[in-house]
């Protein structure tokens, strides 16, 4: 280090482009921040008790929303419930015991790829698939079928990520200690890669709940409750995403695609908030 | 590899070195005071045994450093407490020559001038022995070492000698009594700076062996 | 010399390769027990990779291949009915660099006893608070033992880890560097509990630090190039090492 005086030039140079990465930082918050205004503010107002409770009448000319609500909350738990024993079993397959290098890295570029992949060809190969070839017409199932298959890439990715980073160290205590695989896994592997694993949770939900295209395809566009969850399966039913598209452009309802708009974003909050705390909470035991 | 080291082991065999070729020409001076009832060379031949002290000083000073800074094991540990304990034998060596110097002086005021000639011999061999056991200590060389245990048989039968032929003079010409007993006196340094002598070599074989 | 001293562990014309290249080369050692036996050499010697041969810790590297016989109390470790968790529960390992579970202490301690099927809460306790008090750690942390072992610093979490592995109260503790990550006094703590633990353990260290292998060990092994090239008792390694590699290598003058 030498005790040398910053020269002018240097000091206005610095000061510059600090402004301007407070600049570019101010902007996204910005954005940020009158998007979300801008969505409560138009939509809030038109999110009344009617709209959340019930289904779309056309017979009292109401518009409700419950059914696509439940069937959002459907195809999230739905597909989670699939795709996380599915992916993380995949991931800790490919970094726990896979002992061929090749096999692996052919698999982590398949899924790697996979993530890039328009999900309207999801879509196109979920409807050929479960709704076609399989007679389930548009259905929540095929719905939930094809995000399992849609999101399971980036389950698999940021679990295995995860995994990765857990030290080879903590690995090779437990084995040292007497351990099998499977338990050095359970015990000491997973409970440090929660972190990851509900980072991917989160990434998936919210590919779920932004998903319209795919879903369009595969689950449908209706509205009606079901009486039951196994009849709820078996129907079709758009997510809130779909319904969105379809009041606000098929049927010009700009106010009801607001107030649809401002309902998906709470719900993505608290989700994403619940999994944070339940991954916490998977931690701490 | 340990360049600092190494030269620093050097350095100290080179002290060794310097301070028994010290004891070594006090023992040459003082035999030569003897023979010739010189008293400036019995004077000088102290003179230089005192130096000797400092030289030990410095020796010891220098193994505890190494011993301290670098740790020292095998060879090297070997090496340096050999150092540490034949500096006391060097140092005991040169006590004797001064002791034979004193009597020298002695000797010279009372005006005796003949010395026994296997006096000459065993302080010859004494300060041979003395020379042969640093350089089996600083080049490492069993040999040598071994030469210079064997010789101090020589120098003990001629201690027995000495002793025999003193007696004999003793009982032939009581008047020279006195001097004789200092004869006998000196002679027995002379064993002991061989026996020291024995000491240093034998530290050189454990330097090399590891053996005690 | 003991003459009459019972080997635990015995390796006779041991060979590892990783790959094609190989790392142990016709090894013959007696561990004896009850005695600190160290292995030193230059890295890439083959004395960590020996260390690891002895747990059954190199399974874990793809590649490996190992010929030559190793016997854990007259058992060959490396036939195939050896139970690998048996033989980790005989043979404990503390690693290099502190490696504590992102757990409570008690946790940490009590992982061992777990895994081997322990679930008695005063059971626990009792090992938790004996391996603690083994490893000359319980004073420093009895009021914390559900705190995080991270929390600890390097000397503390590693006595923890040497707890940890006394928990499963193995025969044969293995050391690799343990103490070469840790400061001075840490080192000095863990040396001293080393002495302590010869009493109860066979234990075998590998380590870099020459002063450390002549202050604690009994028994020292020289490796290089995967070679065993001398092995005998420490005092007499380092007095009047037989090899002049040996000799080469532990007065610095080594290449």
């Amino acid at each position: 280090m030498r005790p040398e005086k910053k020269s002018a030039g240097r000091v206005a140079y610095d000061r510059v482009l600090r402004a301007l990465l407070y600049f570019c930082a101010l902007l996204t918050c910005a954005l940020l921040v009158l998007l979300i205004g801008y969505i409560f503010y138009r939509g809030l107002p038109n999110v009344t008790w009617q709209l959340l409770s019930t289904q779309e009448s056309f017979r009292n000319d109401t518009i409700g929303i419950l059914p696509n609500i439940l069937s959002t909350l459907l195809l999230i738990f739905g597909t989670l419930l699939l795709v996380l024993p599915l992916g993380v079993g995949a991931a800790i397959y490919l970094t726990e015991y896979a002992r061929n290098k090749r096999v692996v890295e052919v698999i982590e570029f398949a899924t790697e790829t996979l993530t890039g992949i328009p999900s309207i060809l999801y879509g196109l190969v979920g409807m050929l698939f479960f709704c076609l070839a399989l007679g389930w017409g548009s259905s929540i199932r095929a719905g939930i079928l094809t995000l399992v298959i849609m999101t399971l890439p980036t389950i698999v990715r940021t679990t295995q990520e995860s995994l990765k980073t857990v030290p080879q160290s903590y690995r090779e205590a437990s084995l040292g200690l007497g351990s099998g695989k499977w338990h050095m896994v359970r015990t000491v592997v997973l409970p440090c890669s929660v972190d990851g694993i509900v980072t991917g949770c989160i990434l998936s939900i919210g590919r779920i709940v932004g998903e319209s295209a795919a879903l369009l395809y595969t689950a449908g566009s209706a509205g009606i409750l079901s009486r039951n969850l196994l009849q709820a399966l078996e129907s079709s039913g758009g997510s809130l995403t779909v319904a969105l598209y379809m009041y606000s452009m098929e049927r010009g309802e700009i106010e009801v695609g607001f107030a649809i708009a401002s309902i998906l974003m709470i719900l993505t909050l608290l989700i994403n908030l619940s999994a944070k705390f339940l991954g916490a909470k998977l931690k701490k035991n | 590899m340990r360049k600092t080291f190494d030269a620093e082991l050097l350095e100290l065999n080179e002290e060794l070195t310097a301070m028994a070729r010290t004891a070594q020409d006090a023992i040459d001076v003082v035999t030569e005071s003897l023979s010739s009832d010189d008293e400036a060379a019995a004077k000088a031949a102290i003179e230089m045994t005192s130096s000797m002290d400092q030289m030990e000083r410095d020796i010891e000073n220098r193994c505890l450093q190494l011993l301290l800074r670098q740790q020292p094991v095998a060879r090297d540990l070997r090496a340096i407490s050999a150092a540490m304990k034949m500096v006391t034998d060097l140092q005991r060596i040169g006590d004797q020559a001064a002791n034979i110097a004193e009597i020298s002086l002695l000797l010279s005021r009372q005006g005796v001038v003949k010395v026994p000639q296997d006096i000459g011999i065993m302080s010859c061999k004494a300060g041979l022995m003395v020379k042969q056991a640093i350089s089996a200590y600083t080049g490492r060389d069993v040999e040598t070492a071994h030469a210079v245990v064997n010789l101090d048989d020589e120098v003990d039968d001629l201690f027995s000698q000495v002793k025999r032929e003193l007696i004999e003079e003793v009982a032939e010409n009581k008047d020279e009594a006195d001097s004789s007993i200092d004869f006998i006196i000196i002679a027995k340094y002379l064993e002991r700076i061989a026996d020291h002598a024995v000491n240093i070599a034998q530290w050189a074989i454990f330097c090399v062996t590891g053996e005690l | 010399m003991d003459t009459h001293e019972t080997p635990v562990i015995t390796a006779k014309g041991l060979e590892l390769w990783y790959g094609s290249a190989q790392a142990l080369r016709n090894v013959d050692i007696d561990i004896p027990e009850r005695k600190v036996t160290a292995l030193i050499g230059p890295s890439g010697c083959g004395k960590s990779t020996f260390l690891k041969t002895l747990d059954r810790m190199n399974d874990l590297v793809p590649g490996v291949t190992i010929k030559g016989s190793v016997r854990y109390r007259g058992q060959e470790i490396y036939s195939p009915e050896v139970d690998v968790t048996w033989l980790r529960k005989q043979i404990g390992m503390v690693f290099q660099k502190p490696n504590p579970f992102p757990m409570s202490i008690y946790d940490n301690i009590a992982y061992g006893p777990r895994t081997h099927g322990i679930r008695n809460k005063a059971k626990l306790d009792e090992i938790v608070e004996k391996s603690l008090r083994g490893a000359a750690i319980w004073d420093e942390v009895k009021d914390r033992l559900r705190k995080s072992a991270l929390s600890l610093s390097g000397g503390q979490q590693q006595r923890v880890c040497i707890a940890r592995a006394l928990a499963v109260e193995p025969d044969v503790l293995l050391m690799d560097e343990a103490t070469s990550a840790l400061d001075p006094i840490s080192t000095s703590k863990i040396e001293e509990l080393i002495e302590d633990l010869k009493n109860s353990y066979t234990i075998v260290i590998v380590t870099h630090n020459m002063q450390q292998a002549t202050r604690i060990s009994d028994k020292c092994a020289f490796f290089l190039l995967g070679e065993l090239i001398e092995y005998g008792d420490t005092d007499q390694m380092f007095s009047v090492p037989r090899d002049r590699r040996t000799e080469d290598y532990i007065t610095g003058r080594f290449g």
